[in-house]
C-alpha cells in the first residue's frame, strides 16, 4: 500500500500523455519520462545504495547503442530490441559494479567518471559497417529506426515504462534488499556485522541501476533514432546526481519527479544548450551544498574488505 | 604432515578455537601468538589493559582483520580468511567498541537488517525480532530511531542486532565503555540473562566484578599475549 | 630510429609540462584533502591565456606567468568560497568543483566562442642531430624543472615543514599552532596557479576550445593516482612516464587513444590500490 502511495506521482505523467495533444510537447513528455527513469536508477545506486556514481552515463550508453544494434542488424523486433537495452545496461552496470565494490566513495567516483568517459572517447572512435553499406559511428553515432512512429504512441510508451520502472525500484527499495542497501550505505563495518555481503550488495544495485538506465537509453535511442557518444558523456551523470541531490537522494520519486519536470521545462522552453549547462553547474554546486545531500554524503563509507595480512591499518 | 596444512581439531567441547594467532600493524606487535578456546555454552571474559590487543583479537575472530599467522575455528571448519558477513552466517556474532547502529533506522530496522541473511519468511522475521527486542528490552522502543537514543539503549541495540543474526558464538566487546551508572545496569541485566540461557560468549572488559557476574573464566591478555588464563 | 627519438624527447618534454599541473594537484589534494575536478579547468584558463599573448605577437611562454597570476587569486576564491565549507564531504566538495569546471566551460565560449583556437609557435626551433624542438618547449620544460625544484627546497624550509604537518594531521597541526585554513587555500591557489601555468605551457600542443579541460584533468588524475598517494617525486615520475606513453600511443596509434590509455591507467591504479588512493595522501 504504501508504495502504491509513493509510486502515485508517477501517475501524472501517464494521464498527461493521454491529455495532451500537441505532437511536440508529447515528443517534448516522451523525452522527459526516460530521463526521469534515468534519474530513478541513479538515485537507486546513487542515493538508496549511496555509490555516488559519475559514469552512470556507461549503461545508458550501453543500452542505446545496443538496442540500436539489435534493431539495426534486425537481429530481434525493434521492441525487443529496446527491452535488451535494459540488458546491455545491467552488464555495463555490473562491470561498474564489481569495479568500484571495494572503493572508497571518492575513488568509485572517479573509476565510474573513468569508465563512462573511457566507454565515449571509444565509441566516438570506432566505426562500423552498416546494413546497405553505409559506414557509421564515431561522432555522429548510430541511426536507428525511429520507433514508435508517432509522438503519442512514443509518450505513451515512456510514460508506461517510468510507471512501471519508478514502482519496481520502489518495490526493490521497500524489500529485503532495499533495507541491505540502506544498511551498507549507513556503515558498511555495520552491515557485515548483520551477516550481509557488502560486496554482493553494492554490485546489485548497480546492475539493477544499469539495467534501467539501459532501459533508459534504448527508449531514448528509439525515440531520436540514434545511439551516439553524447549518451555516454558526463553531463547526463552530473544531472542525474544534481537533481537527486536537492530532490531527496534515496527517494526515487522525487529524483524522478524533478528530473522530469526540470526536463519537459527545459525542452518546452527550448533553452539553450549554454543555458542548460549553466543551470546544470549551479544545480551540482546546490546539490554539494544541500543539506539532504550533505546530510545523506556525510555517511562515511568504509571498505568492508578485512585488513589483510602484514599490511598497514 | 607440514604446520602449513589445515588440521581440523580433535572433536571435543570446544566450539570456538583460536591457535597461535600473530598480526603486526606496521611493525607493532598486536598479537602474539595467541591460542584460545571456547566450549560451547562456555562464557570467556578478555581483559587486559588498553591497547593490549583484546579488540584485535575480536576482529580477527570476526574476520575483519586478517592474522599474518594462525587459524580460527568455528567447530571443525576453519574461518581464518573468511570475510566478515560469511564469519556473522557461520555463526560468530559481535559487537563493537564503539557501538554501531544505524542511527537513522529505528531499532526494529536495526534488527531486522540483521536477519537478513536468514531464510525466514517474513512472519518468521518479525517474530524473532519482536522475541529479541523483549529480550534486551527495547520492545517499548521498537519505532524510535537509534540516533535518538542513549548509550545504553544502543547498547541494547547492538546485542540484539548481534543475536538476530542467530549466531551460537556472541562476541561482545567493551560492552559497558563510557555508559553512565544509570544505563550499565540495563546492559548487564540483558548480558546475564544470556549467560542464563547458556549462550556461548566472549566479553571483553576491564572490570573484575563484571567477570564474576557475567563469566566462566577469565584470559588476561597483555602486550599481544595471554598472560593468564583461568 | 630518429622518428622514435623525436617521440622520445617530445614525450619526456611534455610529461615535465604535466607534471607541473599533476604535482599542483596533489599538493591540493596532500594538504586540503580535496581532489580538484576543476583542475581541468585551471589548465583551460593558462591555454586561453597563452592563446591571448599569442595575439600580441609574444611566444605563449610568456602567457605562463599571468595565468599563473589568475590561476592562483581564481584558485583563492574558489577555495574560500565553495571549498572550505565543504571539505568535511570530500565527495560533495569534489562534485561542487566539477559544475565549477562546468561554469569555467561556459565561461571561455562566452568570451572565447565555442571554436576551438590553435595556439603556434613564435620563438625558433632548435635541431639536435635529427631531433627538432621548439624553443618554447625547451623552456617550458625549464621553467616546470625549476618549479619543482623550487618546491622541493620549499618543503625543507620552515614553512614547507609546517605544510607537510598539515598534510600529515591537520588537528595535530592545528594544535601545533599552525593555521591550517590558511594553509589549505593558499595551497588550492598554488595548485591552480600551477595548473594554469602548465597550461600555457601545454597550449601549443593542445587544441583550445571550451572543453579541452577535459583531458588534462584526466591525465592529471592519471599521475597523481599511479605516483602514489603523498608522492611529490612519484607523480613526477609518474608525469614523465606517462607523458612519454601517451606521446607515443598518440604518435603511432591516434591521440583519442592517448586519452583512453589515461583513462584505462586511473582506472586500473585506484583499483589496484583498493584502500582507496584518494582517501589519503601525504606530503
Amino acid at each position: 500500500m504504501t508504495i502504491l502511495w509513493r509510486a502515485a506521482p508517477c501517475l501524472v505523467p501517464l494521464g498527461l500523455v493521454f491529455a495532451v495533444q500537441d505532437r511536440f510537447a508529447l515528443s517534448v513528455l516522451a523525452f522527459a519520462a526516460a530521463q526521469a527513469l534515468f534519474v530513478a536508477g541513479w538515485d537507486l545506486v546513487g542515493g538508496a545504495s549511496g555509490q555516488p556514481t559519475l559514469g552512470h552515463a556507461l549503461p545508458l550508453g550501453a543500452g542505446a547503442y545496443f538496442a540500436t544494434f539489435v534493431a539495426g542488424w534486425n537481429l530481434a523486433p525493434l521492441p525487443t530490441a529496446v527491452a535488451g537495452g535494459a540488458l546491455a545496461g545491467g552488464l555495463a552496470g555490473a562491470l561498474q559494479g564489481r569495479l568500484g565494490a571495494r572503493l572508497s566513495r571518492l575513488s568509485l567516483a572517479v573509476v565510474t567518471l573513468a569508465t563512462a568517459e573511457a566507454a565515449r572517447e571509444v565509441s566516438s572512435v570506432f566505426r562500423f559497417v552498416w546494413p546497405g553499406g553505409l559506414v557509421v559511428g564515431g561522432d555522429s553515432g548510430i541511426p536507428m529506426v525511429v520507433y514508435p512512429a508517432d509522438e503519442a504512441s512514443a509518450a505513451r510508451l515512456a510514460a508506461a515504462v517510468l510507471v512501471v520502472g519508478v514502482a519496481a525500484l520502489l518495490w526493490i527499495g521497500g524489500s529485503s534488499l532495499g533495507l541491505a542497501m540502506r544498511t551498507v550505505r549507513a556503515d558498511d563495518r555495520l552491515a557485515a556485522a548483520s551477516g550481509i555481503d557488502v560486496v554482493r550488495v553494492r554490485v546489485l544495485a548497480f546492475v539493477i541501476a544499469g539495467a534501467v538506465a539501459g532501459l533508459a537509453g534504448g527508449l531514448a535511442a528509439a525515440m531520436t533514432g540514434r545511439a551516439s557518444p553524447a549518451m555516454l558523456s558526463l553531463e547526463p551523470s552530473l544531472f542525474a546526481f544534481a537533481v537527486a541531490s536537492i530532490a531527496g537522494p534515496g527517494t526515487i520519486v522525487g529524483p524522478a519527479a524533478a528530473a522530469y519536470t526540470m526536463t519537459a521545462a527545459l525542452q518546452w522552453l527550448d533553452v539553450p544548450g549554454t543555458i542548460r549547462l549553466t543551470l546544470d553547474a549551479a544545480l551540482l554546486i546546490a546539490g554539494a551544498f544541500g543539506p539532504s545531500a550533505a546530510a545523506h554524503l556525510r555517511h562515511v563509507r568504509h571498505v568492508s574488505t578485512p585488513v589483510p595480512a602484514s599490511s598497514a591499518r | 604432515m607440514t604446520p602449513s596444512q589445515t588440521i581440523p581439531p580433535a572433536r571435543d567441547a570446544s566450539l570456538l578455537r583460536v591457535e597461535g594467532v600473530v598480526k603486526e600493524f606496521e611493525g607493532t606487535v598486536a598479537l602474539d601468538c595467541v591460542t584460545l578456546h571456547l566450549a560451547s555454552g562456555e562464557s570467556l571474559g578478555i581483559s587486559g589493559s588498553n591497547g593490549s590487543g583484546k579488540s584485535t583479537l575480536v576482529n580477527v575472530i570476526s574476520g575483519f582483520v586478517r592474522p599474518d599467522r594462525g587459524r580460527v575455528w568455528l567447530g571443525d571448519r576453519e574461518i581464518t580468511r573468511w570475510p566478515p558477513h560469511r564469519v556473522v552466517r557461520a555463526g560468530i556474532a559481535r559487537t563493537f567498541q564503539l557501538p554501531r547502529v544505524g542511527d537513522r533506522f529505528t531499532v526494529e530496522e536495526n534488527l531486522r537488517a540483521a536477519t537478513l541473511h536468514r531464510r525466514l519468511g517474513g512472519a518468521q522475521r518479525r517474530q524473532i525480532v519482536s522475541q529479541i527486542l523483549e529480550m534486551v528490552n527495547l520492545a517499548p522502543l521498537r519505532e524510535r530511531e537509534a540516533r535518538t537514543l542513549s548509550l545504553g539503549e544502543i547498547r541494547r541495540v547492538e546485542l540484539g542486532r548481534a543475536l538476530a543474526t542467530g549466531g551460537r558464538v556472541l562476541l561482545v566487546d567493551e560492552p559497558f565503555a563510557s555508559l553512565t551508572l544509570e544505563d550499565a545496569p540495563e546492559v548487564l541485566s540483558v548480558l546475564r540473562r544470556l549467560r542464563r540461557e547458556g549462550r556461548t560468549m566472549l566479553i571483553v572488559a576491564h572490570s573484575a566484578a563484571l567477570f564474576q557476574a557475567l563469566c566462566d573464566r577469565v584470559t588476561v591478555v597483555e602486550g599481544g599475549r595471554i598472560v593468564r588464563d583461568d | 630510429m630518429e622518428t622514435a627519438l623525436q617521440v622520445v624527447t617530445s614525450g619526456l618534454l611534455t610529461g615535465v609540462e604535466y607534471a607541473i599541473a599533476a604535482v599542483g594537484m596533489t599538493l591540493i589534494f596532500g594538504v586540503g584533502r580535496v581532489l580538484n575536478l576543476a583542475h581541468g579547468s585551471f589548465i583551460a584558463l593558462g591555454a586561453y591565456t597563452a592563446y591571448q599573448v599569442t595575439l600580441l605577437g609574444l611566444s605563449p611562454v610568456g602567457g605562463a606567468v599571468p595565468a599563473a597570476i589568475a590561476g592562483l587569486v581564481l584558485g583563492a576564491l574558489v577555495e574560500r568560497v565553495l571549498v572550505r565549507p565543504l571539505r568535511p564531504e570530500p565527495v560533495a566538495a569534489a562534485i561542487a568543483l566539477l559544475g565549477v569546471a562546468l561554469l569555467a566551460e561556459e565561461g571561455f565560449s562566452l568570451i572565447w566562442g565555442t571554436a576551438d583556437h590553435s595556439v603556434p609557435l613564435r620563438l625558433p626551433l632548435f635541431l639536435f642531430g635529427h631531433v627538432v624542438q621548439g624553443e618554447e618547449q625547451l623552456i617550458a620544460a625549464a621553467a616546470g624543472v625549476a618549479v619543482l625544484g623550487g618546491m622541493a627546497v620549499y618543503l625543507r624550509t620552515r614553512s614547507g615543514r609546517a605544510l607537510r604537518a598539515a598534510a600529515a594531521d591537520a588537528e595535530i597541526a592545528r594544535l601545533a599552532g599552525v593555521d591550517v585554513e590558511r594553509l589549505q587555500t593558499a595551497t588550492f591557489a598554488v595548485g591552480c596557479g600551477m595548473a594554469a601555468a602548465a597550461g600555457a605551457f601545454l597550449s601549443p600542443l593542445l587544441s583550445v576550445g571550451p572543453t579541452m579541460g577535459r583531458v588534462p584533468l584526466v591525465f592529471s588524475l592519471a599521475m597523481v593516482a599511479t605516483g602514489g598517494p603523498g608522492r611529490i617525486w612519484g607523480t613526477l615520475a609518474a608525469s614523465v612516464v606517462l607523458g612519454l606513453a601517451s606521446t607515443f600511443v598518440g604518435f603511432y596509434l591516434a591521440p583519442p587513444w592517448s586519452y583512453i590509455l589515461a583513462l584505462l591507467l586511473t582506472t586500473a591504479v585506484v583499483i589496484w590500490r583498493a584502500d582507496g588512493v584518494f582517501r589519503r595522501m601525504q606530503l
